[in-house]
């Protein structure tokens, strides 16, 4: 079934609406889910309160993109998840090391201003991921948007590990400069 | 702190950024219902063609299928048959094995672009069933053609599971920019060394080691045609580094070359990067570059830049090309 017939199923509050969603994007959102809870029940559960996110999402959204649409929702659920099960200690997996990395787009001794909305802070990252070469960019995003494992990394675009780490910490490096010609940081 | 506000915002990046990162894998596993359709779809076309091509359609059917796959992702269309003759035009049978610790190998075909090639390896494993369900990949894999390095724009995508033929099917694909045409061009050899069997929904460890090696040549008669364009004035980004996105500008290209595969260009070195570029069909379909690249000429004042197309297209289809809204007329009016 294409997108738009499955998201026509959630606009008439028909239940096969999660079933078509889990055949066509349940691997799809349980990898990402896997990739940050690097658990397979943890994982399960985050999928299965996507469908229920969308569920309750739609109506009134109608979204153009849906493998996204999900996948953004099983991020923010497995991410929050993910903080909520290391409240108070360092925790693990690729989160934690993905977070360990971005601390690099920061320079030392600043913060990213408070006024600086999150919605405002991603589309100054959109500007330049489009604005980088396409092997970058992607590498970048799998790395941060999917939370891949650099082995996988390594694996989807043949790369060797130093070469995959070293490209990545260039891509941040760029990211600081660019965000701190944007002037979205302060020093405390 | 600083750090989870900045992974809570590439959250929300925009859509077709975060599709452009994984296209091959959700195509993998979005259109595999829909494969036998396009693979039937595919078939049917290449019957239709002369009876030199279908005498090797058995032998190509595979690329074509997969090919049909990626055309209807791209497009949500089937092939026109123009296109099946295209692809077929740009491939040759290769047809040999390799066998290491009971996996065997094959290649079973090589389609050329301008600037790259798309290898179709067949995978079977000694007194092994394989599950139409699993998933395979190699665990690492390098192409050398003539000098350029191994690990140059190579990338993998799992094609399907032939219960049947009891073999599952890996393509490969390498992506050299524009000196990788005028290396083809001299009918080179590409060695492809591919190495591990990876086997999905495991932890990503190597399911067998084995080593699989091959000599692939590449017959620079596969090469596509091309339509020339001296110069044009198209849309372009600026950048002044390249750090910072720049604003659209107008800026002249010249060396307009356009293939079946791919487009390439060649313009002032002070503009690179953020290039939308699409072709238009005369059947209204648009299809955009999955991959580029450019590279800095000797004379340190030109750059030189090659896309790819998402799938191959037919050049007798082609009506225009769009470069950021700017339109560059190459069929008939």
């Amino acid at each position: 079934m294409d997108d738009s017939g499955i998201v026509e199923l959630y606009w008439a509050r028909s239940e096969s609406a999660i079933a078509e969603t889990a055949s066509k994007y349940g691997k799809y959102c349980f990898t990402i889910a896997f990739n940050i809870l690097a658990s397979r029940e943890d994982a399960d559960e985050s999928v299965n309160d996507t469908y229920m996110s969308a569920w309750s999402s739609m109506p009134p959204h109608r979204p153009s993109v849906l493998s996204t649409f999900l996948g953004k929702i099983t991020r923010r659920i497995s991410i929050d998840k993910w903080r909520r099960r290391n409240a108070g200690k360092r925790g693990g997996g690729e989160v934690r090391l993905a977070l360990d990395e971005l601390s690099e787009t920061v320079p030392s001794g600043c913060d990213i201003d408070d006024t600086v909305e999150k919605a405002e802070l991603a589309r100054m990252i959109d500007n330049f991921l489009t604005a980088l070469p396409d092997t970058e960019r992607r590498v970048f995003v799998c790395r941060y948007w999917y939370l891949d494992p650099i082995a996988s990394i390594c694996r989807q675009f043949g790369f060797s590990q130093s070469k995959v780490k070293s490209m990545l910490r260039r891509t941040r490096g760029k990211l600081r400069v660019y965000l701190e010609k944007e002037g979205i940081f302060n020093e405390f | 702190m600083n750090s989870d506000i900045m992974i809570d915002a590439i959250g929300m990046i925009s859509d077709s950024v975060i599709l452009d990162a994984k296209e091959y894998e959700i195509k993998a596993s979005s259109f595999r219902k829909r494969r036998f359709i396009a693979v039937l779809a595919a078939v049917i076309l290449a019957l239709a063609l002369s009876v030199t091509a279908l005498a090797a359609a058995g032998a190509l059917q595979g690329i074509l299928g997969w090919f049909g796959d990626l055309w209807e992702s791209a497009t949500g269309k089937v092939l026109s048959e123009a296109q099946a003759r295209t692809i077929m035009d740009l491939t040759g049978a290769v047809g040999a094995s390799a066998e290491d610790n009971g996996i065997t190998v094959t290649a079973k075909s090589v389609t050329l672009g301008d600037s790259g090639a798309v290898l179709l390896f067949a995978v079977s494993i000694d007194n092994t069933a394989l599950s139409a369900d699993a998933e395979y990949s190699f665990d690492a894999f390098l192409c050398d053609v003539g000098e350029l390095p191994g690990d140059r724009g190579v990338s993998q995508s799992f094609y399907k599971v032939d219960t049947a033929a009891n073999e599952a099917y890996i393509v490969v694909k390498y992506d050299g920019g524009l000196p990788t045409a005028d290396i083809m061009r001299g009918d080179c050899i590409m060695t492809v060394q591919l190495s591990g069997l990876v086997e999905s929904g495991t932890d990503g460890s190597v399911l067998r080691e084995g080593q699989w090696e091959f000599e692939i040549a590449l017959d620079a008669d596969l090469l596509p045609a091309s339509i020339y364009v001296e110069s044009a004035t198209v849309e372009g980004r600026a950048f002044v580094s390249d750090l910072l996105p720049g604003m659209p500008v107008s800026l002249e290209i010249w060396d307009i070359s356009i293939t079946s595969t791919g487009i390439s260009f060649a313009m002032d070195a002070g503009y690179e990067g953020g290039w939308s570029i699409t072709a238009a069909l005369t059947d209204g379909t648009e299809v955009r570059t999955s991959t580029g690249s450019g590279y800095l000429m000797p004379d340190g004042k030109t750059y030189a830049n090659s896309f790819v197309w998402e799938a191959p297209i037919s050049l007798s289809e082609l009506d225009y090309i769009e470069f950021y809204g700017a339109r560059l007329q190459v069929g008939g009016e």
